[in-house]
């Protein structure tokens, strides 16, 4: 056992550190993308954002429901609130908190100097920002969402909301839902893929644990939403009738789809949680978190067990008993991996020595309240309470000690344990303490009362209640509860401010932690670690006496990387699952284009907002070029004789162009997510096909299975010449490359044509009926994928005409052909489901 | 004088360079058999369950039988899926399988997915399925 090491300051820290700082000025700050920077943006807006959705909301609708018959607000305004609230709440805060830690904490905590893709990030801040005020931008138009936070058709839908307020849910939403996903992919090859040399995959911190399988959760569970968010616009803008059971349609498509990603989405802000406290438990009691593997199991299996869920959000719509017994199982068993978590906190507390900081006191509020929001759980994962407590205010007390004990107490004691780290300034330890104390008795003052008062029945997102039924008490209290939570929010407030003033300097490591983010100053420098550190524990700050030593070859690459390069901006990938040094990869520096393209993005859903589909292409244009724009190659200020020197020394390539490992995780994620989008619109399909006897139904003609022979040969024909391409790129043939490449091109267009022409050429439209929706909705999906295929081949095709691609160094040659074989995977199954299937059936 | 000296031992913890993790594939294949073969599962039973209760009469005696049938059989099969990682990975001394840390979790795994492999499959023995 030593002191804890530091890493020492080395001369080249100050040309680096210039090299990874923002440009100068406010356009500088626009074309920032430093992870500190998109962090901390990220968990300032979602603080906003919580100020409004999560308090003003919350306190007024306190308010009106403090005494009976209560006219404070009226029945429309309280709707609205109500749906603001768990809205706001759950797509605008929580998430993007949760992402921001991330995106601010994990390079340092990883050991490495930036998240992989910053521009990425940048995209991905900039689209929940423009997606939040998007949304908030209803009440200028008086056109506020008032149908839930889970928009429930048939009341969302174009019937019974027919103004714009719901496509502003809709709408806004979206933007936000794009964002979280972009930051979603970051995040997992962040930790995948650079880290410090030695941290393998069972020395990874749980922190990284916890956001590793909240990415892959995010791309399964809010793809679903996006595909039923565009279903649910195409009824309200388009005519269509995916949800209108008069015309074939099933609302509880809605509800199948929104709960899909709904009930994940619970765990997805719970399970960053644990990171959180899995980091703090032990820092604060000294010792070693009791039961590692048992912890990264448990939080494995509630991401596996979480997509076995939702339909415990359906019990009482008229499911099959034996269906409702696999959610009710599901649901149950959940509960195992939870208590592990819990036990396993509890025991490292046991054998520890708690430091009781601030920190910590909500690391405590959180086990309290959670236990109990998990307990609740329980109970209404039981089907026949469920029956009973079902929309009842026992559900809103069990999913607030949930959210506020399991999320919110970790979120705060994740800020108080971070703050020094980056603000270089300590906060105030005695408002801390009342800020948590308050915080911990407001929370069980407001929500427990609602226990009792739903099993007395009252039912929730009502307005007001009549006297005389014994509510009036228990409300009251839960009224006054919410403003001492309101008390404990104004303490933080004045710590934040306070301390960021005239906090007293931190040091690089206040709390004697044992992760690689406290052996650097408080704050870091831009890049971090000048020579990339070494890991050999699980606590390399408490059990290495050197961050540096490694063995010959892994030192030989740390040290040449803290001399060169130091004009652009160099970061070193590791294996994946040993952490061995693989190469040097060139981040991606400032740039204006992740706005632009956020910009394209939001007109894109303006537009269709305000029915202006020409604004649509145009945004889906900004949003194309713009993208095309910040993945396109720059020049790199680095000679052959340097890289080769570099290379010889330090014994590993140098990828200035493109990095092959990260290429092949970015298109392997982006083909994730196209393939569980193809599976949302596959399980639409097939939904209405159940709900409907006659398919087709009567008067709709029954495709034509040439179209799809003949489309479908053509794209297997077009990623035939593409794989073609790649093995011409290998042998260095420019030309035989890019006649394939060409070839492939060619191929998709006409794979594309032939498609598009037999959808706007079918005799029934997407308007009469949910065959003839769901038919060219999926149809429409395949050509988006197809087309995507013809922009990634063009674009490759015109780099190779630079002579680009060598043996070693053709990555997006690689990565197109990736695209073209999983895309043609789908493009043919989906053909088969639309042009086959109705002969079968 | 840092918080962590005050703690016991630890030097066992840190370990040689890394040798033990493995490559990814082997890895991945062994944290995520038990849960994937779980996932499928769920997703068999619970579609075929939906089907079959949509285009049966309720009530029907055969559509029934055919459905706890499946699902019983199903939830055999998974049972076995489950556990055969175990199988695959016992004896192995190399790669990943060789890892002592990431054993643990995966026989914490198989346990988890054990439970809820049965959790879901056995109410099928005592309700009616439509």
């Amino acid at each position: 056992m030593t002191d804890t090491p530091r890493v020492d300051p080395v001369p080249t820290d100050d040309p680096l550190d210039e090299t990874w700082s923002r440009p100068p000025g406010p356009i500088g700050w626009l074309k920032a993308v430093q992870n500190d920077l998109i962090g901390a943006r990220l968990i300032a807006t979602g603080l906003f954002f919580l100020l409004l959705g999560g308090s003003v909301d919350s306190v007024v609708m306190r308010l009106q429901l403090a005494v009976p018959e209560n006219d404070l607000v009226n029945p429309q305004l309280y709707n609205e609130m109500f749906t603001n609230h768990g809205s706001v709440t759950m797509f605008l805060v929580i998430l993007p908190i949760f992402e921001g830690f991330a995106i601010l904490v994990l390079p340092l905590m990883l050991g490495t100097r930036e998240m992989p893709f910053p521009r990425l990030g940048s995209f991905a801040y900039y689209t929940f920002l423009f997606g939040g005020l998007l949304y908030y931008s209803s009440t200028l138009f008086d056109a506020v969402p008032d149908a839930g936070w889970f928009g429930y058709t048939p009341l969302s839908g174009p019937e019974f909301s027919p103004d714009l307020a719901l496509d502003f849910w809709v709408l806004g939403l979206g933007v936000a839902e794009v964002g979280a996903i972009a930051a979603a992919v970051e995040i997992i090859i962040a930790i995948m893929k650079m880290r410090a040399p030695g941290m393998t995959l069972t020395r990874l911190p749980l922190f990284a644990w916890s956001f590793l399988v909240t990415g892959f959760m995010i791309l399964f569970a809010f793809t679903p939403l996006i595909v039923g968010s565009l279903l649910l616009e195409l009824d309200r803008g388009f005519g269509t009738q995916f949800f209108n059971p008069d015309a074939g349609g099933s609302s509880l498509l809605w509800q199948h789809l929104f709960w899909i990603f709904g009930h994940p989405e619970v765990y997805i802000q719970f399970l960053p949680a644990v990171g959180i406290v899995s980091m703090i438990v032990p820092v604060f009691c000294r010792v070693r978190t009791i039961g590692y593997q048992w912890l990264v199991a448990s939080m494995v299996s509630i991401g596996f067990l979480s997509f076995g869920l939702w339909a415990h959000h359906m019990f009482t719509v008229g499911l099959p008993p034996l269906v409702l017994s696999f959610f009710a199982g599901a649901s149950m068993v959940i509960g195992i991996p939870a208590g592990v978590q819990i036990f396993a906190w509890l025991a490292t507390i046991f054998v520890g020595r708690p430091v009781w900081k601030t920190p910590f006191l909500f690391v405590i509020g959180f086990l309290v309240m959670f236990v109990l929001g998990g307990i609740t759980g329980i109970m209404v994962a039981a089907v026949p309470f469920d029956a009973q407590a079902h929309d009842s205010y026992f559900v809103v007390g069990h999913l607030h000690y949930v959210l506020i004990g399991g999320v919110i107490f970790p979120i705060f004691a994740g800020f108080y344990y971070w703050f020094p780290k980056f603000t270089g300034k300590m906060f105030s330890e005695q408002l801390g303490r009342w800020h948590a104390g308050l915080l911990f008795v407001g929370a069980n003052v407001t929500f427990f009362p609602m226990h009792i008062v739903g099993l007395m029945g009252m039912p929730r997102r009502v307005h007001t209640y009549p006297a005389g039924f014994g509510w009036g008490i228990y409300n009251l209290i839960s009224t006054i509860g919410v403003f001492i939570m309101v008390a404990a929010i104004a303490v933080f407030a004045v710590n934040v401010w306070r301390s960021l003033r005239h906090g007293p300097p931190a040091g690089p490591d206040p709390w004697g932690a044992d992760t690689l983010e406290w052996s650097i100053p408080s704050p870091p420098l831009q890049h971090g670690f000048t020579t990339p550190v070494v890991v050999r524990s699980r606590h390399p700050l408490w059990d290495q006496d050197d961050l540096l030593e490694a063995d010959e070859r892994v030192e030989r690459v740390t040290r040449a990387l803290a001399r060169w390069p130091l004009d652009w901006r160099a970061n070193l990938t590791v294996t994946s699952a040993d952490a061995r040094p693989e190469e040097v990869v060139r981040i991606a520096g400032p740039s204006i284009w992740p706005l632009v393209g956020a910009v394209g993005a939001v007109t894109v859903f303006a537009a269709e907002l305000m029915k202006l589909r020409l604004g649509a292409l145009a945004g889906i244009a900004i949003l194309v070029v713009a993208i095309v724009r910040w993945n396109w190659p720059q020049p790199v200020g680095v000679t052959a004789e340097e890289r080769e020197n570099f290379e010889r020394e330090a014994g590993i390539p140098v990828a200035v162009g493109g990095s092959a490992s990260i290429d092949r995780w970015a298109m392997g994620l982006g083909l994730l997510f196209a393939a569980v989008a193809f599976a949302s619109f596959l399980l639409a399909y097939f939904y209405l096909r159940l709900e409907n006897a006659v398919w087709p139904p009567a008067g709709h003609e029954t495709p034509s299975v040439s179209v799809a022979v003949y489309a479908g040969a053509v794209m297997l024909a077009g990623t035939a010449a593409v794989i073609r391409a790649r093995s011409r790129a290998a042998e260095r043939d420019r030309t035989g490359q890019q006649a394939w490449l060409a070839t492939g091109l060619a191929a998709s267009i006409a794979g594309c044509w032939i498609l598009a022409r037999d959808l706007v050429g079918l005799e029934f439209d997407s308007m009469t009926h949910a065959y003839g929706s769901i038919f060219h909705a999926f149809g429409g999906y395949l050509l988006v994928l197809g087309g995507a295929a013809a922009l990634v081949t063009a674009m490759v095709l015109w780099w190779s005409k630079d002579d680009r691609f060598g043996p070693n160094h053709h990555s997006a040659v690689v990565n197109a052909h990736r695209y073209w074989i999983g895309m043609s995977i789908m493009w043919v199954a989906g053909l088969a489901t639309l042009y086959l299937t109705p002969y079968l059936t | 004088m840092s918080w962590a000296n005050q703690t016991e031992d630890v030097s066992e913890d840190v370990s040689p360079p890394p040798k033990s993790s493995g490559p990814l594939k082997g890895v991945m294949l062994l944290l995520l058999w038990a849960p994937t073969a779980w996932i499928v599962f769920f997703w068999a039973v619970y579609l075929v369950a939906e089907v079959a209760c949509v285009e049966q009469p309720l009530g029907s005696s055969i559509g029934d039988t055919a459905l706890i049938a499946f699902v019983v059989a199903s939830t055999v099969v998974a049972l076995a899926g489950v556990g055969g990682v175990l199988l695959w990975a016992r004896g192995r001394a190399r790669g990943a399988a060789a890892d002592q840390s990431l054993r643990l979790t995966v026989v914490l795994l198989v346990a988890c997915f054990v439970v809820a492999v049965v959790a879901v499959g056995l109410p099928a023995l005592v309700l009616d399925p439509c």
